[in-house]
């Protein structure tokens, strides 16, 4: 602000900004570019031979080294382009002269559609149904995937901001609503930190009571939640237990469930496809999940007295919630998977190395990076 | 290149192998020349066309501006164009001034062909000037980052800039040190794609100044303000819309649920769209407007894309008037070259175009370059075909070609400036649309900065009426171009190139306006008068007085559309009136409009004001009889 009280100024300060030094992240370690080549990049390769998509729309996070959007784009077959709108908040840390120096690089990819761009706004923005990234979402979308990898919780406190400004689900229930008037399948992908003690209270209990429905009303699903959680048990006042070690399974339980409730009323089936996870913490149980789902749109009828007849039957959220349960015992952890396969590690160590070096890394510092750490 | 630039490129390189970036000032000798970047534009897109122009100049085929509107906080330019080595950048840095590319500097720096250095390697006629044209950005913001990479180059080269704001006071008087006009931080950067080139200037930080005139905020102002006090400024036919505040990000929304109000559909294909554009701003000479302007029609975004449509090399929306097959659509004619120049009639037949008859037509513009502007594509919004006719006898417009070629011979080139040759068409048509198309347009190499200017370079005629149909362009071939001021939007009037053009657009003139005066007579004696009016034919023989006695051919006919009662002849002007009058009081309004019209009043009214003339005067007559 100026002393003149007059908006004058957009700049206020004469100096150069220290550039931060390229450093490598948490996020960069292999186990991660497992999960971007093998769940993500997998199911977006499937999706789109599946359904023959000429274009693929994409909605997401990236980070100011647009990894995600690379990986997607190296993986893609000939002749189909991507089209990206990406949120992208800057830290404090962060550079944005970095995320401009990506972009420019990245549109001039031959398989990159040249309406794609990043937007500096907050994703929770998209909540508020004038804002202006809502408009651009609305505008570049429907999406054929939409990937939210989230540094924090989905459910955490973080997500539930001050007051006056709007919680993540918010954000997510206003994609759900745009994502309606799409006819084909799209794909969803969340990465979420699981931490019991990240969860905003009164949403653990709204949780809660959406799985308890099932574990009460429907069929079989409280066999099928044991069969992956073993230690599952509801306590009395309606909160949910388990060990440490199965927390995470059950954490995707809920997350399912919340999502399918998600689905249904927005007229669609949603189906796991992929879930995997490890450890952020170093703890020995995994503290963040990585879940891949397909979510495929199926007319309902709208007419209540069923007298207009219905092109499908009613979506049978019993039956979904029971497959989803079953498929997480497929829940792959990342960790283990790499410390026991040196040849799957090494591999994955150097693919990532060529992605890496793609986006200005130096490839051997991140391969020391890479052994460094493990996994 | 000179050492100091040198040096800088070789730092730059440097800084491929460590990661820390060069700290440099930009600097330049002259310190006219850096005031000079300051302010000089008028409107925020002159900015954008300086860019445009680097990237035409730069061979580029695409070239994409998103603007954030109707936010405008960020602002980014990019094209697929040849880039700039580091030598460029530090030549850039260093001369911010000057530009490189008409001088043999331009060919040892790549940015100019070999064969020709007023040319692009690629072979285009060099239309920008990269040393002032970058930094007019200043107009629009004082930071901004240069993202840019040549083809085969294994690094891109990245410069981050504040700009000084300049201050005489930090110049002293007899310094010889170079002025520091900013700070910068250049870098080279891995690359991914070798292969890849292009450019990608981002402006952010936009000074609020600049995004309050994107954002129209006078003109909302004006419109919230008169909407509260019942007064008639309304906003623009079509319009991107607004924020809510200054402070905040979502969008104002409508009455009717949208933000905006635009001819073209969000799916539309962007050159269909900017069709759309311009098929909705011609559609306003179907409404009641005398004279439909582009600032009552577009808000201040739509105007700024219009008029870069216009500046940039690009091809015409309806195709290009030389190359039109008119047939008997208008009325075709040569002038020969010289001063005392005669016009010839063409006669077209059928597939014919100008073209083929003349040897001088400027060369098609190629569509191989592309311009974007968020949902637009643009193209030279002119038509040619289909024109708005009013009652005036004469129905079709008139075209002259016309082409010459000044040597100045006797006099030394040190003092002429040199050889100038244009070729040019001259458009009489009853209705120019929108207003903002009447006058000349001067081109040089495809681009102009002037737009349409008109006065017509200062025609001291009083030919008011006939002024106002007349629409030209100057295409020039060689020469002029010392002769543009350092803006590049007006000239420098003592330049023998300026004052030979315009005795040459003045004779020009007035050999168009004497053929269609004789056109014009000859086709009111042709027809019968058809127009059957409800008026005494006495009161009618007033009129047509007054306004021959104001310069026109004919009176243009007034007629008030009431509820329940069309007039039953065309109008030229047709102004509603919602409250009841009686046949005597449509009359005496009538002939208050038509004599206002004739002194040429109403041409600056929107519609909504023409109405509210029209209300006022009913109802202040109305209280005079009773």
């Amino acid at each position: 602000m100026t002393d003149s009280g007059l908006d004058i100024f957009a700049t206020t300060t004469y100096a150069a900004k220290p550039r931060p030094k390229p450093e490598f992240k948490p996020w960069h370690r292999p186990r991660k570019h497992f999960v971007r080549s093998r769940q993500w990049g997998e199911q977006l390769s499937r999706l789109i031979t599946e359904f023959r998509l000429s274009e693929v729309r994409y909605l997401g996070l990236p980070g100011s080294d647009l990894l995600d959007i690379r990986a997607f784009h190296d993986g893609l077959p000939l002749e189909i382009k991507l089209r990206y709108l990406g949120f992208s908040t800057l830290k404090n840390d962060d550079d944005p002269v970095a995320l401009q120096t990506s972009v420019a690089e990245v549109n001039r990819l031959p398989q990159i559609h040249e309406e794609s761009n990043v937007l500096t706004d907050d994703i929770r923005e998209i909540a508020r149904q004038d804002s202006v990234a809502s408009e651009r979402m609305r505008k570049h979308g429907p999406y054929d995937i939409v990937n939210l990898d989230l540094c924090d919780s989905i459910f955490g406190e973080s997500s539930v901001v001050p007051l006056g400004s709007v919680p993540l689900y918010s954000a997510i229930d206003a994609m759900f609503r745009l994502q309606r008037q799409r006819h084909s399948p799209w794909l969803l992908l969340i990465t979420s930190r699981v931490d019991r003690g990240l969860i905003d209270e009164s949403v653990a209990l709204k949780l809660s009571t959406r799985l308890l429905e099932n574990v009460d009303g429907c069929d079989g699903f409280l066999a099928n939640l044991r069969d992956v959680v073993s230690s599952f048990s509801p306590t009395d006042g309606g909160e949910l237990d388990c060990s440490d070690e199965e927390w995470c399974t059950l954490f995707s339980a809920l997350l399912l469930k919340w999502l399918l409730g998600l689905a249904i009323q927005c007229d669609a089936k949603l189906e796991l496809r992929s879930a995997m996870s490890y450890s952020v913490k170093g703890s020995e149980h995994d503290d963040l999940l990585s879940i891949a789902l397909r979510i495929t749109p199926v007319a309902q009828a709208l007419d209540p007295a069923g007298i207009a007849p219905a092109s499908n039957p009613p979506i049978d959220e019993c039956l979904l919630a029971n497959r989803s349960v079953r498929r997480l015992a497929a829940l792959l952890r990342v960790d283990e998977v790499l410390s026991s396969d040196e040849d799957l590690l090494s591999d994955v160590i150097s693919e990532a190395a060529d992605l890496m070096e793609r986006a200005r890394y130096d490839a051997n510092d991140f391969v020391d990076f890479a052994m460094a750490s493990g996994t | 290149m000179d050492p100091d630039a040198t040096d800088l490129a070789r730092d730059i390189h440097a800084t491929e192998s460590h990661e820390q970036p060069v700290a440099t000032r930009l600097t330049t000798s002259e310190r006219v020349l850096a005031r000079v970047t300051d302010g000089i534009y008028r409107q925020p897109g002159s900015a954008l066309r300086e860019l445009i122009s680097n990237a035409y100049d730069a061979d580029a085929e695409h070239v994409y501006v998103s603007t954030d509107r109707p936010r405008f906080s960020r602002i980014v330019v990019s094209d697929d164009g040849r880039g700039m080595t580091p030598e460029n950048v530090a030549h850039l840095l260093r001369n911010i001034g000057g530009s490189t590319k008409r001088r043999r500097e331009g060919q040892e720096q790549g940015l100019a062909s070999d064969d020709d250095p007023d040319r692009s390697p690629g072979g285009r006629r060099l239309i920008g000037r990269i040393g002032i044209g970058l930094f007019s950005v200043s107009q629009l913001t004082q930071t901004f980052q240069i993202i840019t990479k040549t083809r085969g180059d294994r690094f891109q080269t990245v410069a981050s800039i504040i700009m000084r704001q300049f201050d005489d006071r930090s110049v002293s008087a007899d310094s010889d040190e170079p002025f520091e006009a900013g700070l910068v931080e250049v870098w080279r950067e891995r690359a991914s794609d070798v292969d890849s080139q292009g450019t990608r200037i981002v402006l952010d930080n936009i000074r609020p100044g600049a995004r309050r005139t994107l954002q129209s905020y006078d003109l909302w102002v004006a419109s919230d303000e008169t909407s509260r006090t019942g007064g008639t400024t309304r906003p623009p036919t079509y319009h991107v819309g607004r924020l809510v505040s200054e402070e905040s990000d979502d969008l104002d929304r409508q009455s009717d649920g949208s933000y905006d109000a635009l001819p073209w559909e969000a799916h539309d294909d962007p050159a269909d769209a900017f069709t759309k554009l311009v098929n909705a701003v011609w559609a306003q000479t179907g409404q009641q407007a005398t004279h439909p302007r582009l600032e009552n029609t577009l808000d201040a975004y739509l105007q700024m894309a219009w008029n870069l449509s216009l500046a940039i090399p690009a091809t015409y929306v309806d195709g290009d008037p030389f190359r039109i097959p008119f047939g008997d659509a208008a009325h075709c004619f040569q002038l020969s070259e010289g001063l005392n120049a005669k016009l010839q009639p063409i006669k077209l037949g059928n597939d014919e175009t100008l073209a083929s008859r003349v040897d001088f037509a400027p060369a098609a513009s190629t569509d191989d370059f592309r311009v974007r502007i968020d949902d637009l594509e643009l193209s030279r919004p002119l038509r040619f075909t289909d024109l708005p006719t009013t009652t005036a006898a004469l129905k079709q417009p008139i075209l002259i070609a016309a082409s010459d070629e000044q040597r100045f011979d006797g006099v030394p080139r040190e003092l002429s400036g040199g050889t100038l040759r244009f070729s040019a068409y001259l458009l009489w048509n009853s209705k120019i649309v929108p207003s903002e198309h009447q006058g000349v347009l001067v081109r040089i190499y495809g681009a102009s900065g002037t737009l349409f200017d008109s006065s017509f370079m200062r025609w001291q005629v009083a030919e008011i009426t006939r002024r106002k149909q007349i629409s030209c362009e100057i295409f020039i071939h060689e020469g002029l171009e010392g002769a543009l001021n350092i803006d590049r939007e007006s000239f420098n009037y003592a330049h023998p190139h300026v004052v030979y053009l315009t005795a040459w657009l003045h004779k020009a003139l007035t050999r168009l306006v004497t053929v269609q005066k004789r056109l014009g007579t000859e086709a009111r004696n042709e027809r019968e008068k058809e127009r059957v009016t409800a008026r005494d034919a006495a009161l009618q023989q007033k009129l047509e007085t007054v306004w021959s006695g104001r310069g026109h051919d004919e009176a243009a006919a007034v007629a008030l559309d009431q509820p329940g009662g069309s007039p039953d002849y065309p109008a030229d002007i047709l102004v509603s009136l919602a409250e009841p009058a009686s046949a005597a009081e449509q009359t005496r309004l009538e002939v208050i409009l038509s004599i206002l019209a004739a002194y040429s009043l109403l041409d600056g009214l929107s519609t909504a004001d023409l109405e509210a003339l029209t209300a006022d005067l009913h109802q202040t007559l109305a209280t005079i009889d009773s």
